[in-house]
Order: structure tokens, then sequence, then C-alpha cells
């Protein structure tokens, strides 16, 4: 027995990854003022935001939690939280700290829900190696993607690895810092911590992807 | 590659005329699955007839076909999983192509067992139907 | 030195944000231990290796329903916050089965306090009937619009989408003789050599 129909829109098809709303002439559009957009309810700009930061915020959430199908869901909840907290955001503020800043707080709940890590202990978690997706290190789909590319490489891997045995703490702070290219301050807003526990965190995380894959080249 | 499991793609006549217009090699439908086609008001007609059944394994990342006319390419139908809900259900991207052209796509969860109706389009006073089912799926 | 003032200017250094001061300060550390040097270039050079080889951004696959399916959830979202009139009107736009209004606001309440979960799924949680519909498939079309129906079955799955406005096959095609092999995408010829060759 049927219980509902529901009437979908009509649409045109897009290619697949594309959006209509990316390329040069959105890159015109400065954060600020979309966000403005967006507070006054305006949805299009919202959708306009997400082409532009779904990219780092699905990077970001993958390399926390090395599962790709999560990954995704979790960024839908994460930019539905930015949605819902936009009119709390004060335009003075950087938008890319306060995005991460929900980012962090949406990975660590999903990663206590899964008990994988204890939030706050130094001692080194290791995600469980079923949870390391085949695909995770890379992008889920077969057609090779440029930034792919880089993933791939044998380094790529052997570095994903060892990220992937630090404690979440030590590996968010390495992703920020060297992948995402905050500074000290920002990282500190982001993980809701002192300067001073930023800088231990980054150089106990470097000395220990320096043990790790010295290890693997004494293997080799 | 891994596959993670298999369906089956049917492609049904249905029409409240003649069946016979479906031509010889149309076959008559099981009663179970004319049970389920008659169950749903919005693709409830007098007379069914299976045109074709392809069952293509399912591989993880990777876009697949269903040829359910084979030889006949006229209709197939293209599917990539996306991801999975637990061990018994999947979403998937399907593509329904007609004359070497992609007409639609869409992207439901899919139920191991549970089959999902395309009504498609006119064809000899009838409608053509996709029938769409995960026949097994590997456990996670 | 202090611990703590060591491991900054180690950090510093291979962000090469040292000060003037802290650079003398760890030019002096690095007179009395002759290793530390070495040790600090291995570091920097892991440093940019992971800035080289770990993406700062990847799409998400599927980006164009990523957004349609989110800006739904959205959508939903700002419908459930509008007054009850409003939404009122926005059940109404659906057809339903049962035509009697009574009969709507039995299955409302049904599915307000039916648990709809994924019985395999650890984090499955209570769904309302608005959190339901959000999950619902989306139908793309690529040439003239047309329009679809998704209809769900009584366990929430979708059991049929009706797609009206196809262009009809041609009558007079015969199936068995018909035999289009050109024009067909690559991925095609991929999936039909991984089968049969």
């Amino acid at each position: 027995m049927n219980f509902f129909r529901w009437v979908t829109s009509k649409q045109l098809m897009a290619p697949v990854g594309a959006s209509p709303d990316a390329g040069a002439g959105d890159q015109e559009v400065p954060d600020r003022q979309l966000i403005k957009a967006c507070q006054s309810g305006d949805v299009r700009a919202f959708e306009t935001l997400v082409t532009r930061h779904r990219g780092k915020v699905y990077a970001m959430v993958q390399n926390m939690i090395k599962n790709e199908a999560d990954a995704w869901d979790l960024s839908q909840d994460i930019f539905l939280k930015v949605w819902k907290a936009l009119p709390k955001f004060e335009a003075r503020a950087k938008f890319s700290t306060w995005l991460y800043r929900i980012t962090h707080n949406v990975v660590y709940d999903w990663l206590r829900k899964r008990k994988i890590d204890s939030v706050g202990e130094l001692d080194d978690g290791i995600l469980n190696q079923s949870d390391i997706a085949a695909g995770s290190r890379t992008s889920p789909s077969v057609t090779a993607r440029p930034d792919q590319a880089l993933v791939n490489s044998e380094l790529g891997e052997r570095i994903n690895a060892a990220l992937a045995t630090l404690n979440a703490e030590h590996r968010e702070t390495i992703l920020l810092r060297e992948v995402q290219g905050f500074d000290y301050k920002e990282i500190a807003k982001v993980m809701d911590c002192s300067l001073g526990t930023v800088m231990s965190r980054l150089y106990y995380a470097r000395k220990k992807l320096q043990a790790l894959l010295s290890d693997e080249k004494g293997k080799d | 590659m891994e596959a993670i499991g298999s369906m089956s793609v049917q492609l049904i006549f249905a029409t409240d005329g003649d069946p016979e217009i479906a031509g010889k090699l149309a076959k008559e439908m099981t009663v179970t699955d004319l049970k389920k086609l008659q169950g749903i008001k919005e693709i409830k007609f007098e007379h069914y007839r299976l045109l074709g059944v392809d069952k293509p394994v399912i591989l993880k990342g990777y876009e697949s076909w269903a040829t359910p006319l084979r030889p006949s390419k006229e209709i197939l139908v293209s599917f990539q999983p996306i991801k999975r809900s637990g061990d018994e259900r999947i979403q998937m991207v399907l593509e329904y192509w007609q004359s070497k052209r992609k007409v639609f796509s869409t992207n439901p969860e899919l139920k191991k067992g549970k089959t999902l109706y395309l009504l498609g389009p006119e064809w000899r006073k009838g409608r053509m139907i996709l029938a769409v089912k995960i026949e097994e799926l590997k456990k996670l | 030195m202090k611990k703590e003032k060591t491991e900054e200017l180690f950090v510093k250094w291979i962000d090469g944000l040292l000060t003037p001061e802290e650079e003398a300060q760890l030019a002096a550390a690095m007179e009395s231990d002759p290793g530390m040097k070495a040790e600090l270039q291995e570091l920097k050079k892991i440093s940019e290796s992971v800035v080289s080889e770990v993406p700062a951004s990847v799409e998400p696959p599927y980006g164009d329903f990523f957004n349609s399916k989110l800006m739904r959830k959205i959508d939903l979202q700002i419908q459930s916050q509008r007054p009850a009139k409003k939404a009122e009107r926005w059940w109404q736009s659906m057809r339903w089965a049962w035509a009697p209004v009574s009969a709507l606001a039995l299955v409302l309440s049904f599915f307000a306090g039916h648990r709809i979960s994924r019985p395999a799924d650890p984090l499955a949680q209570k769904k309302t009937f608005v959190e339901f519909t959000a999950e619902l498939p989306t139908v793309y079309f690529t040439g003239e619009a047309l329009d679809a129906e998704v209809i769900a079955d009584f366990e929430g799955d979708v059991s049929a989408i009706v797609v009206n406005g196809l262009s009809a096959i041609r009558d007079d095609i015969d199936f068995v003789t018909v035999n289009t092999s050109a024009s067909l995408p690559e991925s095609y010829e991929s999936s039909e050599a991984r089968r049969f060759h």
C-alpha cells in the first residue's frame, strides 16, 4: 500500500560535480557579502557558499575520520548547522575559522559516539583498520581527479596511514596547520584551546610522524 | 575491483490493451511480480509482459551498466553505488538511457530484496516499466 | 631553556616564523646539540610532504546532489519553522493516496510516533515525518522539462518513481534487431568488457 507521493520539482541536469553557482563569477562575491545575504534568508547565496567551501570541509572530515560514507553525511550535517547558526555569526569574525569550529564539533561528536578516541587524552589512538575504507584515502569514485593524483602517491599513502595513527587532537592540529594553512591563533580558536597547547600538539604530532615515517623508511 | 552485490534490472511492458502487441519474445510475469506491480496504483495496468532482464554485479566505486534488452541497447540503465546504510541498504545513482541518450537520473536508496519501479516512456499503446532490485548485498 | 620553549622554537622554525630573538635562541641551543639541526631539517621535510601530499580540498562525490540534498533539508527546516497555516498548505501540496483529511491526520500522527530507522544502523534515531521526507531521491532531467513523482510504501521505502513527459519509443522498434553500438559512453564499453571478456 502506498502512503504518500512526493512531487519532485523539474530540474535540468547539471554535469556531475558541477553546480550552477560554481565558476569564476562565484569568486567575485566575497564570503562576507554572501553571509549577509544568507542572514536575510537568501538560500541561493547559501548554496554558493556551500559550493565554495564544501571541498575543504569534506577533505577535513575525511582526513579526520577516514570513512568516506560518513564523511559525506557529516559534511551535510556541518552545513546544516552552519545554516542554523548563521544568524549568530558576527561579520567581524573570520568565516573559515567559524566554519572549521563547527566542523571540529561535528567531527568530535562523531568520534565520541564511535568511541574511537577519548577526547582530551594524549595517548595515541588508532583508527580501526576496518574504519579506513579501501577508498577512503582517495575519493570514492574511480574516475581520477587532479587532487586524487596526489593522494594516490606512495608517499601520500604512507603519510595518510601515519596521520591515522595520531590521536584526534594531534591529527587535527597537523591538518589545520599543514593542510589548511591556519595560523596558531586560528587553530586555537577552532580547537578551543590555548596557544601553548597548539604549539605542544604540533611539536608532538610532527615528532610522531617523523618517527613513523623514518621507521617505514628503515623497513624498505 | 570489489564486488559488493548484485542486482536485477527488468524491462516490463505494461498495457491496458492487448499484451501480445509486445511481440513473441515477451514473457508472462510471475504471480509474485504481478502482485507487486498491481499493488502500486500509479503503475497498475491490466497486463504486463517481461521484455528482458539483466543481472549485473555491483562494483564498489565503479559505474556499471545493465542492458535489459540485450543485444539491443535501446534502453540502458547505468548505476553507481554511492554509500551504504547498514547491511541491507545502498544508495545508488541510476541513469536511464534511451536511444543512446541519458534521459534522467535519480539517487534512490535501495533495500535488498525490494523492487523499485521506474515508470518510463510509452510504447505500442502501453508503458515501459523498469524494475530495479538489489538481489545480493555484501555485509558490512 | 624550558622544554616548552624549545618545542615552540622548533615548531616556529619549521613554519618559518621565528623572530630574530628566537632565531638567536635556537642558534645557541643548536651549538650545544649538533644533532638538532639535522632533526629539525627532517621534521621540516615531513611537514612539507604533508603539505604536498594531503589535499586541502576534495569535492564530495556527486557534488550536485550533495547540494540539492542539503538544500532540501534546509527547505524542510524553513518549512518546519513557519506558522501552522503555511505548513498546512505545504502538506496539501502533496497528493495523498487517502483523500479524507482525517485519514491524513491519522497518517501524520502515525509517522510522528513511528520509529523509522535502519535496523542495522547503530546511530539510528527516531525520525519525524519531516526528516524522513528529506531522504527521498531527487530526479534530474537532461532534456525538456519533465516531472517526476516519487511514491513511497508503508515502510517508508521508495517503491516507484513515475516520470511523465518522456518521449515515446517508436512503435516500429523491434528490440531484437536494433543494435546501436556507436556513441555510448566509454564506461558502458568498460562495463561490458568486465562482464564478458
